[in-house]
């Protein structure tokens, strides 16, 4: 209880009868309880229970929590904290009383189940342990087999178990909550927790996917409680899957690097890994820093993690610049703020794509420009304007404005639009032929057949991005999309592939609702109302408090500031070009659209055609046909690669004849037939070498020349070789400097290529010299 | 006695003593301080700063929580889960200290036996 709460004391000591002894009084450190943050906070007593001598020393919690488990708060939430004042849990003041006096107990749900079960801790409670138990036979360790009771004696491999449990299991509870794993935030908390169970599972020994074999315990585990885990787990276990997917394919290609980066580290005396090398494994492999920090300490180094903050921070400074760099010619973006003090750049093209407007900018790579003449290429800035500067994926308008001042004349070709700033529309143009100023009336001319084609894709997305949501459910949210002329694209997010068969029915639908001829029509209204009815909108964008709506018939309703066709059959058709994962979580749609859609069926069309000639069979048995062909063709490869190798292997007797006598040694140095290397030349070598005596020293070098030039050699010596102090590796020493190749190896077996074929009978009789001078 | 059984007994006697019984709030919070849940209070504090009026005088409820803090010494102790469970009761500005306990010596009595 806290420290001078005499109230409370009377309470626990005359009333409940609570000895005097067992009641500790501390002060703001142990005895006030707040969020961490500021806000309600009120003095407490807390509730120990004393697991006896087995579990740790006695003299309280003070001395140890273990033994002294606390298992229940009570708060007398009656005052409001400010902001932190110093490093430590106590460091803040008391802002002032709040409106009522409150109480807030919590109970802790594992620590109570440890108490009542009578079990060590709480990753043995029902809930956790059958996890570990399964997680314990998966690795083929036996839990607490080298544990004591206590905390303290912890086998690690126990400690690993219980980390799977526990981890399990909250990546189980945060994904049924609809967190998905990521690299911000709550993602990445989700991310890491499962990647650490993973990671344990593995140093137990165990290198399967772990996951399928554990989440579904997990689950059994909690259902009771939490029923929905079951009902849902389809999806769950979805994400999880993939993500230790994910996780694997990152360590098979981020481990090695480690490794090398630690024994360099190593190698060069040093403690410390670079923050550089940590920052690439990171950057190139997505190797999470953590799990760097945790394996480089089981090799017994340190990281530079400061120096690893530091590339982190300027990588995020060097995207965020070049992101700004290419959408605009200033990375400086003060020559926009100067334009916009004209006033906003009002957007007329939902209405016209012509437009009488006047200058008020021309910018050019130096700043504001009082006039830009023929060949220039600048940006210019007009008061009101028909044109659609690139956002929410549609790609921008193309056009023309033309200068027409008394007695001046200019044509601009407009090749792109950007808003460099919310309320400024800059059009890059080249300058065709005149002179142009700011203050110039012009005429403003949007390329309609761009235009035109630009919105069939995107009233074509919002059909695809409504079609994916009644096939897959509300969780496709758009992640990303562009609209181009012709072609676009479609990001979303959903757990996993989305079958063939979806995208097919999905096309098919989507196709049916441009013959239904559906009105498009839009309309501006506040965000409460859009969500009323139901307007999609992207998850995570800032709308402002009006948004604009687009629907399309009965089909399709969504925020949207593009640009978009009259009636759905203008869009003509819409062919899927399938679909594919670009990140965890995350899949890709591209289609064609209009006449692109349809020259690309006629091209397949023709390819068919083409095919079903050359294949002399109809359209439909092509499939089979050249499944057939191509299985014919694969036999004929193994026949081929077996008569080539018994070819090989059939030179060995007459290779083994050449075999001569120096010094007591069988030796065969031939040449084998050409084109034979790896591990044909071993196998070779062995045959011939197993066709000598085996009781006496033998030994064989092969050499084949190589079809691209130079030599693949080995050299094999028998046991009675080696035994004689024969070594191959010291034979390949005097036969590769006359050959003029490179190799090497052990005293049975060596081998090397490159050199010179020519030289191959004085690199035999070089290694003649060396066994007749030992 | 299984997690599922205290659970049930813990929001029962509350419930029979006049709290309302609320289900835990999802794990993910919104809070530029907080990702996740980390104590029974959190989905309550409007009522405790005064913010909102509270609906209910006393509330019982098993929160579901994530802290990630201590996530080194899983495994290590006793006692760090990286998910747990926090049982509790509430009072909104209606009992206070002397009228809370005997409300109190219910489950742990019932515990201990």
């Amino acid at each position: 209880m806290y420290t001078d709460d005499d109230e409370a004391f009377d309470i626990w000591h005359k009333t409940i009868g609570v000895p005097v002894e067992r009641i500790v009084r501390g002060g703001r450190e142990e005895n006030t309880w707040d969020m961490g943050i500021p806000g309600p906070a009120g003095t407490c007593s807390e509730l120990f229970y004393d697991r006896g001598p087995d579990y740790g020393t006695e003299g309280g919690p003070a001395v140890d929590e273990d033994r002294y488990m606390e298992f229940w708060n009570l708060v007398f939430m009656q005052y409001e904290r400010g902001a932190a004042t110093g490093p430590h849990k106590g460091d803040y003041v008391i802002l002032g009383d709040l409106p009522n006096k409150n109480i807030d107990t919590g109970m802790g749900m594992e620590r109570v189940a440890t108490l009542l079960q009578g079990v060590d801790n709480l990753y043995e409670i029902d809930e956790v342990r059958p996890v570990l138990d399964r997680a314990a036979e998966l690795s083929g360790k036996v839990y607490g087999a080298h544990s004591g009771h206590a905390a303290s004696q912890s086998h690690p491999d126990d400690v690993r178990l219980r980390v799977i449990a526990d981890h399990v299991r909250t990546g189980l509870m945060l994904i049924g909550d609809g967190v998905t794993p990521g690299n911000e935030g709550r993602g990445y908390v989700l991310r890491r927790i499962l990647r650490r169970a993973v990671r344990s599972i593995r140093l137990l020994g165990y290198d399967d996917p772990a996951l399928p074999q554990l989440l579904p315990v997990a689950r059994d585990s909690m259902a009771p409680s939490y029923p929905e885990l079951a009902s849902d787990f389809e999806r769950i276990s979805t994400y999880a899957y993939a993500e230790e997917e994910a996780f694997r394919a990152t360590l098979r290609a981020g481990t090695t690097i480690l490794d090398v980066a630690v024994t360099e580290t190593k190698r060069a005396g040093r403690a410390q890994l670079g923050g550089d090398r940590a920052f690439q494994l990171h950057d190139t492999f997505g190797f999470p820093i953590e799990l760097t920090l945790e394996m480089a300490a089981e090799q017994g180094i340190t990281v530079d993690e400061t120096g690893f903050r530091r590339l982190m921070a300027e990588q995020r400074a060097r995207a965020k610049a070049d992101a700004q760099a290419k959408k605009t010619a200033h990375g400086d973006l003060s020559v926009y703020r100067s334009a916009l003090e004209a006033g906003a750049v009002e957007f007329t093209g939902y209405r016209e794509v012509v437009r009488e407007a006047r200058i008020t900018a021309v910018i050019g790579e130096d700043g504001a420009l009082a006039v830009a003449g023929e060949g220039d290429e600048v940006e210019v800035v007009l008061d009101a304007t028909p044109f659609y500067a690139e956002g929410g994926g549609q790609q921008p308008d193309w056009g023309r404005i033309s200068v027409a001042a008394p007695g001046r004349e200019a044509e601009l070709t407009v090749v792109d639009v950007q808003s460099p700033l919310p309320g400024l529309v800059s059009h890059r143009v080249t300058v065709l032929s005149g002179e142009v100023r700011p203050g110039d009336v012009v005429l403003a001319q949007v390329d309609v057949n761009r235009r035109a084609a630009v919105s069939r894709s995107h009233s074509a997305t919002h059909l695809l991005h409504a079609g994916l949501r009644r096939a897959l459910g509300d969780t496709a949210a758009q992640a990303g999309s562009l609209n181009a002329p012709g072609r676009l694209r479609f990001d979303f997010k959903t757990p996993s592939a989305v079958p063939t068969t979806v995208l097919g029915d999905l096309e098919d639908e989507i196709n049916e609702v441009l013959l239904r001829d559906l009105e498009v029509r839009w309309f501006v209204t506040d965000q409460a109302e859009a969500r009323r009815i139901g307007a999609i909108a992207m998850f995570g964008e800032k709308y402002g408090e009006q948004v604009r709506v687009v629907e399309i018939g009965d089909y399709s309703r969504e925020l949207c500031g593009g640009t978009h066709v009259a009636r759905s059959s203008v869009i003509g058709m819409v062919k899927l070009l399938g679909e594919a994962s670009i990140g965890a979580g995350v899949r890709r749609v591209e289609g064609l659209v209009g006449l692109d859609a349809f020259r690309y069926l006629a091209r397949e069309h023709v390819l068919v055609h083409q095919l079903s000639s050359e294949f002399k069979v109809q359209p439909d048995e092509l499939p089979e046909r050249i499944a057939g062909v191509l299985e014919r063709l694969r036999s004929a490869e193994r026949d081929l690669e077996r008569l080539r190798a018994a070819a090989v292997l059939a030179s060995a007797g007459s290779l083994a004849a050449t075999v001569e006598a120096i010094d007591g040694i069988q030796f065969v140095a031939a040449q084998a037939p050409p084109g034979v290397g790896g591990n044909d030349l071993r196998s070779l070598a062995l045959d011939v070498r197993g066709r000598l005596r085996r009781g006496d020293p033998a030994v064989v070098l092969l050499a084949s020349p190589a079809e691209g030039g130079g030599v693949a050699f080995v050299v094999s010596v028998n046991d009675a070789g080696q035994a004689a102090g024969v070594s191959a590796g010291e034979i390949v020493a005097a036969f590769v400097p006359v050959l003029g190749a490179r190799g090497g190896g052990k005293a049975d077996l060596a081998q090397g290529a490159g050199g010179d074929a020519t030289k191959l009978s004085d690199a035999f009789a070089a290694a003649r010299d060396m066994l007749r001078s030992r | 006695m299984r997690t599922a059984e205290i659970r049930r007994r813990f929001l029962s006697h509350f419930e029979a003593n006049g709290h309302t019984v609320v289900p835990s709030a999802p794990l993910p919070f919104d809070d530029p301080n907080l990702m996740f849940v980390v104590a029974g209070m959190t989905q309550f504090v409007p009522y405790f700063i005064g913010q909102q009026a509270a609906p209910w005088p006393r509330a019982t409820s098993v929160q579901k929580c994530v802290r990630t803090l201590d996530i080194d010494e899983v495994g290590k102790t006793t006692r760090h889960g990286t998910f747990f469970q926090m049982n509790g009761n509430f009072s909104f500005g209606d009992y206070f200290k002397d009228r809370r306990d005997p409300l109190r010596v219910g489950p742990v009595d019932q515990a201990d036996r």
